[in-house]
């Protein structure tokens, strides 16, 4: 089953005629998947991913999410996002609220009652082990640690899909490793359909199931491979060959773009 | 204790330290001057003479009752006023782009204008009573009020916007709990400067006619030569501001504890 259904989607922010951010982008991404958008900066990754999200409108072509078109209006646009999460580069948390009322927020927009909402939130501020810093303003954690509540906050009405743009882009490598783990830790226990932009190799590997490239002028999709890894993965599987493999081929598509036979589509797994 | 917060403990209480050594200074040259040039009292009284005076004029519940009360109510409610309209105006200028680029010539107009100069039309309109005075009060004060709130809806981070889009939020549920707690902040730093001008203008009005009010005292004790009185009279006036602006202080610390221009030292966990 499709849960995101990309089609033809293209994107162009000066007037008719101006070069295109994003070509002609075709994507079908089956429920639970954890995919990455992998491309180096102004590939038109993050457009595309906020046009997903219902934040920026396509020029052309459609995106539906669950069924529901994200690019019409009205209700069945709201109906698509309600059930999508967003994780953003910035953590953005309202600076006078504390990680346990940011986490509320979106339960508040719902109208969720006020014991619900903070017994929700407390769940979800356990599920990202921050149970203990539900009182601290945003000024008082670390940036590892605004990050945990943002993707609290984006899970806490528990949507089918998390969009995740560069969540961890600012964050020191230690940091973003162990957020890594995290992240597959609550993907594997939520089973939530994620689309997670990167400019990072190693990140999209050891995350994805399946990676998928782009490259700028206009954006597009170079190639699109299956990570064929067991889970629960470790940091020690960045060490082996298969991820080695993984990572050179996903170098050489991001250098040198489709493959003579065409990477595109192709979903190679690696031998 | 590390180097770093015996370093903030020392910044926060060394003002308590040098204030009183300051103006202990200032005060031992003003007595110097007055013992060396052998000035009129009329131009330059003893610092003895006029704490003689304060003491009398703080012990006077007259003063506080009639001249400190009339010109306290004359600056809260010309103030409220100032709050409505300038943070009514600021939101709909912040909000409309349009609205901002009609109105904007006409408010430099206002803004450039020395307010004061329609005080005398304000007595003619408002009468000599304290509405002159509370009309004068709200016009000095709205112009901070209305930039200050039109600036901090303008300067909601898109970062907010975002997130405020994602999780769905309407224009309503956006604006109660984004833009206006993040526009809180800004409309505070205008009430600090607001405060200050609506004391001015209150004072200011009371100049130009009436018969209360901290600034109609100050007159009266000119044309009657209580030189010592009327600098006592100038110290009443700076401890009423003082405190007018303490409670705007106090106010940002309760409403924004979180906003930078409050928060003492930061605490992080990296």
């Amino acid at each position: 089953m499709t849960t995101i259904s990309i089609g033809h989607v293209s994107k162009r922010f000066g007037p008719p005629g101006t070069a295109p951010v994003l070509g002609d982008i075709e994507l079908e991404i089956p429920e639970g998947q954890f995919v990455a958008l992998l491309g180096s900066s102004g590939c038109g990754k993050t457009t595309l991913l906020r046009i997903v999200g219902g934040l920026e409108s396509a020029t052309s072509g459609q995106v539906s999410i669950g069924g529901h078109p994200v690019t019409g209006g009205g209700a069945d646009r709201r109906k698509a996002l309600s059930d999508v999460g967003f994780v953003f580069q910035e953590h953005n948390l309202l600076p006078w609220r504390s990680a346990l009322r940011n986490v509320q927020l979106p339960l508040a927009q719902r109208r969720m009652p006020a014991r619900e909402r903070v017994e929700v939130a407390r769940q979800m501020l356990e599920l990202v082990s921050l149970g203990h810093a539900e009182r601290r303003l945003p000024h008082e954690l670390s940036g590892g640690m605004r990050q945990r509540v943002a993707i609290a906050r984006a899970l806490s009405y528990d949507p089918a899909v998390l969009l995740m743009d560069e969540p961890f882009g600012a964050l020191d490598a230690q940091t973003r490793d162990n957020l890594n783990l995290e992240l597959q830790r609550i993907w594997l226990e939520k089973q939530k359909t994620v689309v997670f932009v990167t400019h990072s190799i190693q990140e999209a590997v050891f995350l994805a199931d399946r990676v998928v490239v782009m490259q700028a002028g206009p954006g597009r999709v170079v190639a699109d491979v299956t990570i064929d890894l067991e889970r629960p993965r470790g940091v020690d599987v960045m060490a082996t060959a298969r991820f080695a493999e993984y990572t050179g081929v996903l170098r050489e598509a991001l250098t040198h773009g489709p493959a003579a036979d065409g990477a595109h589509g192709t979903n190679g797994a690696v031998a | 204790m590390s180097a770093s917060s015996r370093k903030s403990l020392l910044d926060r209480y060394l003002v308590f330290l040098t204030t009183p050594l300051l103006a202990a200074g200032l005060i031992g040259i003003w007595q110097v001057y007055i013992v060396v040039t052998d000035i009129s009292a009329f131009l330059l009284p003893a610092p003895r003479n006029v704490l003689d005076a304060l003491v009398q004029q703080v012990s006077d519940p007259y003063i506080w009752q009639v001249h400190v009360w009339t010109t306290f109510t004359e600056t809260v409610l010309g103030l409220l006023i100032g709050i409505v309209i300038g943070v009514g105006s600021g939101f709909a200028i912040g909000k409309s782009r349009l609205l901002a680029l009609i109105l904007k010539p006409f408010l430099v107009l206002t803004q450039v204008t020395p307010k004061v100069a329609l005080a005398p039309l304000f007595v003619l309109w408002f009468g000599f009573g304290e509405g002159s005075k509370i009309a004068l009060a709200a016009l000095v004060c709205f112009f901070p009020l209305m930039v200050n709130t039109a600036f901090g809806i303008q300067s909601l981070p898109q970062g907010h916007k975002d997130m405020a889009r994602s999780i769905g939020a309407g224009r309503v549920f956006g604006f109660l709990r984004v833009e206006l707690p993040h526009t809180m902040a800004y409309i505070l730093a205008g009430l600090e400067q607001a405060i200050v001008l609506a004391t001015i203008g209150a004072i200011v009005g009371e100049y130009l006619g009436g018969d209360k009010g901290l600034g109609r005292y100050a007159l009266n004790l000119q044309n009657n030569l209580q030189i010592d009185l009327l600098f006592g009279s100038i110290v009443l006036m700076a401890m009423y501001g003082l405190v007018l602006y303490l409670a705007v202080t106090s106010l940002k610390r309760l409403l924004i504890p979180w906003h930078e221009s409050v928060r003492l030292h930061t605490r992080t966990f990296d």
